[in-house]
């Protein structure tokens, strides 16, 4: 009976163990998801930008006025961007936009 | 007789956890699938929820730094000019703390294939520029060095200031500052207009009465408040993580199907081992204990490395399939992993319904089998 008794505590120690192991991946995952928080606070410099523009658009889709100037987005309008591209997607899109400028057709600078 | 339950020792829980990790490994590979399904689904999910919350409570904050109005002419309804005259109307507006002309603008740089956002200061010498952090890294610009600008109206070159703190990125990650004279004649815009007008209210309760007094005197203008703009990135936001939610439906119909697995069908050796429990005396309460520590073992288990996954997608494959969705397509498109913060609420807020949806459907079918009489068991077995 000492014997099994024994037995079952080495087993529960190693399974007890191994959820410990468990647990350690648990907290360092949670330890990394903390690392990598950045304060929701806003920097100084973001506050600097936002005074000297008067402006708190967000630069994402800079080929479109959708989220760069959201305000601006003309709702049903043909064409809404300004530069000569067809802003096929207000919302956004996966492809980039189609190129009419010739002028455009330049090679990127190294 | 089956015990009468107590509330039980923690040297009697460790005892059951003990157990309940010995079930799992004894059925590892049906375990292992389902940790699999649950991580795909909650990686998948995070990484649009981390982006898309990030995103959002970011800019609330942003928002509240800017203006309180922005008044905007339209002409045929698209955007005009607007005559700077209206500053001193408004500025005599009872609440109207502060009113700015911003004068700004579009330009497309082709080399680049991107467009720049120009933006007039009056602080700035007509000779210098502050460059956005984006295009500073796309042309290798540092502080000193010479930028031309060419546009339909002019050319200019400036000599870079500063290069604008990666911390703005978000905002002004295509932005070039420069001199209000500058922007102008860049810009095409005359003396004595502007692009907008940014307005500052105080107090706030003001806004809406000042935003219907400057709309009903500005003709064809219009007045877009804060409010107005947080809404629309909400709208915004909410709109396409809708639409990658719809695109989510078969990963969801995926996750149920496990789950309705785990509700249906107890196996018959987990049936058995239910039975062999009861049998020896164990109670329906501690069936259900041992049963709930096993599935929350894979709930928590599958839900970690589902957000372990989101944040290496997010951080290695920078959000690929899912940032260019949300975000649009974009040449200077911000490094918004350096700048978004990973909010923790959704991901408590995700976390706790993936695992307490699951452990609760796995504990449904143990319920059932331990209610059961031990030789019925036998008898089904």
């Amino acid at each position: 009976m000492k014997d099994r008794a024994s037995n079952w505590h080495r087993i529960r120690r190693r399974r007890l163990l191994g959820f410990g192991v468990f647990c350690g991946v648990l907290v360092a995952e949670a330890a990394m998801w903390l690392a990598s928080f950045q304060s929701h606070d806003l920097r100084n410099d973001a506050r600097c930008f936002f005074h000297r523009t008067a402006s708190t658009d967000l630069a994402l889709s800079s080929h479109s006025r959708w989220l760069r100037h959201l305000g601006l987005a003309e709702a049903g309008a043909a064409c809404p961007e300004g530069p000569p591209c067809i802003d096929t997607d207000p919302g956004g899109a996966l492809l980039r936009v189609v190129r009419f400028a010739p002028e455009a057709r330049v090679k990127r600078w190294p | 007789m089956a015990l009468a339950w107590k509330r039980p020792s923690w040297e009697a829980w460790l005892n059951l956890l003990g157990y309940a990790i010995g079930s799992f490994r004894r059925r590892i590979g049906r375990n292992l699938a389902l940790i699999l399904g649950i991580a795909s689904a909650v990686g998948w999910w995070g990484s649009v929820v981390l982006v898309s919350e990030g995103l959002r409570v970011l800019q609330d904050k942003a928002l509240k730094e800017g203006p309180d109005l922005w008044v905007i002419q339209l002409q045929g309804g698209r955007p005009a000019l607007i005559d700077l005259s209206w500053v001193n109307r408004f500025k005599g507006l009872l609440g109207v703390r502060r009113v700015r002309a911003r004068v700004w603008g579009h330009l497309v740089v082709p080399a680049l294939e991107a467009n720049l956002v120009v933006w007039g200061e009056e602080e700035m010498s007509p000779e210098e520029a502050d460059v956005g952090p984006g295009l500073a890294r796309h042309l290798g610009l540092r502080p000193g060095d010479r930028l031309a600008l060419d546009s339909a109206f002019s050319r200019a070159v400036f000599k870079v200031r500063h290069i604008l703190s990666p911390q703005t990125s978000l905002w002004a990650h295509d932005a070039v500052i420069v001199s209000l004279e500058q922007a102008r004649r860049l810009l095409g815009i005359p003396e004595g207009m502007a692009s907008d007008l940014a307005i500052e209210v105080f107090p706030p309760e003001e806004i809406p009465a000042l935003a219907r007094e400057i709309a009903s005197q500005v003709p064809g203008g219009r007045v877009i408040s804060r409010e107005d703009m947080a809404h629309l990135y909400a709208l915004t936001l909410s709109g396409r993580v809708g639409v990658l939610g719809a695109l989510f439906g078969p990963v969801m119909i995926a996750l149920f199907l496990l789950a309705w697995e785990r509700l249906t069908g107890l196996s018959l050796e987990e049936r058995a081992e239910i039975g062999v429990l009861k049998a020896i005396g164990w109670s329906t309460a501690i069936v259900l204990q041992v049963r709930l520590l096993e599935s929350a073992l894979i709930a928590i288990g599958g839900t970690a490395l589902g957000w372990l996954m989101a944040y290496v997608h997010l951080v290695v494959w920078r959000g690929a399939g899912v940032a260019p969705f949300l975000l649009g397509w974009s040449r200077l498109r911000p490094e918004l992993w350096a700048s978004v913060p990973i909010d923790v609420a959704p991901i408590f807020g995700w976390s706790a319904v993936w695992i307490l949806v699951f452990v609760g459907l796995s504990l449904w079918p143990a319920w059932r089998v331990s209610m059961m009489d031990p030789n019925e068991i036998r008898k089904i077995v």
